[in-house]
């Protein structure tokens, strides 16, 4: 080795090399920095024209013929006012197809979803694909301390290792239900903790009226806007599910109307589970997705023409021999794909997810979870709920799964990230210096590039079997167990100004009160 | 398949018929089951033998296969409907003859739950298991709850959330029940995905069934201490 390559600085340079390298070591994580997951393939078209038409046909039927169930007053009267067929007595709203097209193509293509961190407004559209974090379950669970009932610490946690996870773009919702906090009140923590601890939009919760406008105020009283801005500006997601087949409940038409007076999106979401709540067959259950999607679409344009919502899919099939739902099968796969294309055939932003049916963080898990996250690349899903986390069909959040889930998904975006073939990158000096039969780890090309010549994976164990076995033969279950507890301590909360937070706490704690003495509508 | 088509069934012996109506309930054969009950009745067999002996027996089968994941929920469904049509003809015989009834289950989800797919299930094998049940469907109130009660006299109360944000209204249905005095008059059971041993404890319920197989059992068991306590009275 001569002197003339000096690209290590001596003495300080090993210094300073061996302090990042460790800091890097104990936070677990080299992750790449915090930015969109973009698909740049064209979305596939898993079904033809033909196809497609045949269950967009079917669907309009469904309308026409059978029409949906609005357990609402003042959706029937909206639905009337449009001209919808509307029978009082059944709460059965029948649409005309011609008049669902006119109304549905009020709905934008695409949207920005905007956080209190301007640097993480998310477009929701095209080819992005925007993570969030798993929604609703009761339970959490980790290796340390197992299966058990969620609790704020844990929805905090939850928040925080998704917060330092740079694939993730989105807070998400109820991570976990805290249920060492009463029922009635607990969106306003949900709603404080995400503000404090993520600088990313969240989801609020679209049971009922009061807790979408609880969400309302506390955006607003974080970010200093009023609610003009608000409007202009979309900041909150609901997920609005329907009860399939063919009902929409009360109380989710109430958190719509809320969300939509606001200008909010609404993600849509009929929840078809193909032999429980729609036809055994994939086809027939997209066709009940798509008339059930239409018809609440159509009631968000109704009642606000172009306010931004998105159309959810979540068709995926039952364990017949049970009626467990299944996640990440072929059925799902599908489902989802062709549920991209329906969306983009009504032009409206689509919403799946990376869901799974496992127990415990295992083969099972990450196979369905690595199925559905495929299945969303590739019918570009612009917002990918339950992006981290989920088990157990959504009975638990696992801070393991989390990491699990955040390697697959660091790994999509590494390998859709557009490939370098400058002359750098194509190397011919490289090729030249290394004589035939020689190696490139000296190769002055190499030095200038080897530590971030490659994706870096947070969980992946590449060390000969003998290795492994003398670092304690630690599985990926176990190894992410050690990611996550690093990333949690080295956990920094995103500044906030403390004249906002003390606006959201004395809002918060004024809305307890009344809460418990009135109750929650 | 137990090739019903060919065979008469009242040319059986009451040992084939009874071994053929097994086959006929796991295989879902409504009339034939009806067939088979009005053949062992006509052959004097009391109610309650023909109960317990053809039909029964039977599902018992079934619940066992069910369990096992060897039958498929639409096949079971199917062999629910067979027997719940059996018990429809012994149900009025079975009370004139002062049998001991299998029991009744009052059961809906709870105020503010839509989920009714195991609810459902639950259902489709408390029938299975010749219970009677009165199905108030979703988002029941107390109100609804207490009505049912006051109109059926069941001896079971199946309450089902699958929602954190609706599992302590069954504490509510409980306490309103204690507070008509009527709490040790039913037997409260409470299911649910997100539900366990302990919730169901402290909320006051008598068990909590993991799955509709467990539900079965679990009601049938307290049915076999009321009949005991009844006999004990009695005697
Ligand atoms: C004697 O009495 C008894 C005895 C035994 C009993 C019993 C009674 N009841 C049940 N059992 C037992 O026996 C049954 C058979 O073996 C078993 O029943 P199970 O119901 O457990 O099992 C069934 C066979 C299959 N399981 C199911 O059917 C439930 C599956 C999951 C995925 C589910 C579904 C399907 C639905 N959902 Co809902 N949903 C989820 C569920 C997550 C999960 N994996 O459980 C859960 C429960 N949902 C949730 C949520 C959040 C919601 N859901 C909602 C809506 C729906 C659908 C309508 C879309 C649909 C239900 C359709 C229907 N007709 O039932 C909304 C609420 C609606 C409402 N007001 O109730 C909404 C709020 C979502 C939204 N934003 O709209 C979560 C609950 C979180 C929480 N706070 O507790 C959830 C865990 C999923 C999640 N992670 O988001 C046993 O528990």
């Amino acid at each position: 080795m001569s002197g003339e390559r000096t690209v290590v600085e001596r003495g300080a340079g090993a210094g300073e090399r061996r302090t990042r390298r460790k800091a890097e070591a104990n936070t677990g994580v080299a992750q790449p920095p915090w930015g969109p997951l973009r698909n740049p393939l064209p979305p596939l078209e898993l079904l033809d024209e033909d196809g497609l038409r045949r269950i967009e046909d079917t669907a309009l039927r469904v309308l026409e013929e059978l029409g949906i169930e609005f357990l609402s007053e003042p959706a029937l009267d909206v639905f009337e006012k449009a001209g919808c067929k509307v029978d009082r007595s059944t709460k059965l709203v029948r649409f005309d197809r011609g008049m669902i097209r006119e109304t549905i193509a009020k709905a934008p293509r695409q949207f920005k979803m905007h956080a209190r961190n301007p640097e993480r407004t998310l477009t929701i559209g095209d080819n992005t694909i925007n993570v969030g974090p798993v929604g609703s379950p009761p339970n959490v669970s980790d290796l340390d301390r197992g299966r058990r009932p969620g609790t704020f610490e844990d929805l905090t946690n939850l928040i925080k290792l998704n917060q330092m996870l740079t694939c993730v773009h989105h807070s998400g919702g109820t991570l976990t239900e805290a249920l060492d906090l009463p029922a009635d009140s607990r969106h306003l923590d949900l709603y404080r903790a995400h503000t404090y601890l993520s600088d990313r939009a969240f989801i609020g919760r679209g049971i009922g009226r009061e807790r979408i406008l609880d969400a309302v105020e506390v955006i607003c009283l974080s970010r200093d806007i009023s609610h003009e801005q608000l409007m202009q500006n979309p900041s909150l997601f609901t997920v609005i599910n329907v009860n399939s087949p063919r009902r929409v409940d009360k109380e989710m038409i109430a958190g719509l109307m809320a969300m939509t007076e606001f200008g909010q999106p609404c993600i849509v979401t009929p929840f078809t589970l193909a032999g429980a709540m729609s036809p055994v067959t994939i086809a027939g259950a997209l066709a009940q997705q798509t008339a059930e999607g239409l018809a609440v679409i159509a009631l968000v344009q109704l009642l606000r023409p172009g306010t931004p919502v998105m159309f959810g899919g979540f068709t995926s099939n039952v364990d017949m021999k049970s009626g467990a739902p299944a996640f990440g099968t072929p059925e799902y796969v599908r489902a989802t794909i062709i549920g991209g294309q329906m969306a983009r055939r009504w032009g409206l932003p689509y919403r799946s997810s990376n869901v799974n049916a496992s127990n415990c963080v295992d083969a099972q898990s990450t196979h369905e979870s690595a199925m559905s996250v495929w299945a969303c690349i590739m019918s570009h899903c612009h917002f990918m709920h339950h992006g981290t986390g989920w088990l157990e069909g959504g009975l638990v959040a696992s801070f393991e799964k989390t990491i699990v889930d955040a390697e697959i998904l660091h790994s999509m975006r590494a390998w859709l990230s557009p490939l370098d073939v400058s002359d750098e990158a194509l190397a011919f000096d490289a090729l030249k210096e290394v004589p035939p039969g020689g190696h490139f780890f000296g190769a002055t090309h190499t030095m200038a590039r080897y530590e971030h010549a490659f994706h870096t994976h947070m969980i992946a164990d590449w060390r000969n079997f003998q290795s492994w076995q003398e670092a304690g033969s630690l599985t990926a279950t176990q190894r992410a167990n050690t990611v996550w507890k690093r990333l949690l301590e080295s956990y920094v909360e995103p500044p906030l100004d403390q004249g906002r937070k003390d606006a959201v706490d004395a809002y918060v704690a004024r809305r307890k009160v009344e809460i418990t003495q009135r109750g929650i509508l | 398949m137990a090739g019903s088509d060919d065979i008469v069934l009242a040319d059986l012996s009451d040992e084939e018929l009874v071994q053929q109506m097994h086959d006929d309930l796991y295989d879902g054969l409504k009339a034939e089951i009806e067939e088979g009950v009005h053949i062992l009745l006509k052959r004097g067999w009391t109610p309650y033998r023909t109960l317990t002996e053809a039909l029964v027996e039977g599902m018992r089968i079934v619940g066992i296969d069910f369990r096992d994941g060897i039958l498929f929920v639409p096949e079971v469904l199917m062999s629910a409907n067979a027997m719940k049509a059996g018990m429809s003809i012994l149900r009025p015989l079975l009370v004139e003859t002062g049998a001991p009834r299998v029991g009744k289950m009052v059961i809906g989800t709870v105020k503010g739950d839509i989920h009714d797919i195991g609810k459902n299930l639950v259902t489709m094998m408390m029938e299975g298991a010749g219970f009677e049940v009165i199905d108030l469907g979703i988002n029941n109130g107390v109100e609804k709850y207490l009505e049912a009660i006051a109109e059926h006299q069941p001896d079971i109360l199946g309450m089902s959330a699958l929602l954190t944000t609706t599992m302590p209204y069954m504490k509510v249905v409980i306490d309103a029940l204690k507070e008509k005095g009527i709490r040790d008059d039913i037997v409260v059971l409470v299911g649910g995905a997100p539900l366990n041993e302990d919730f169901a404890k402290a909320i006051g319920a008598d068990s909590y069934c993991r799955d509709a197989a467990v539900a079965v059992e679990t009601a049938k068991s307290y049915m076999m201490r009321k009949h005991n306590q009844r006999a004990g009275t009695a005697g």
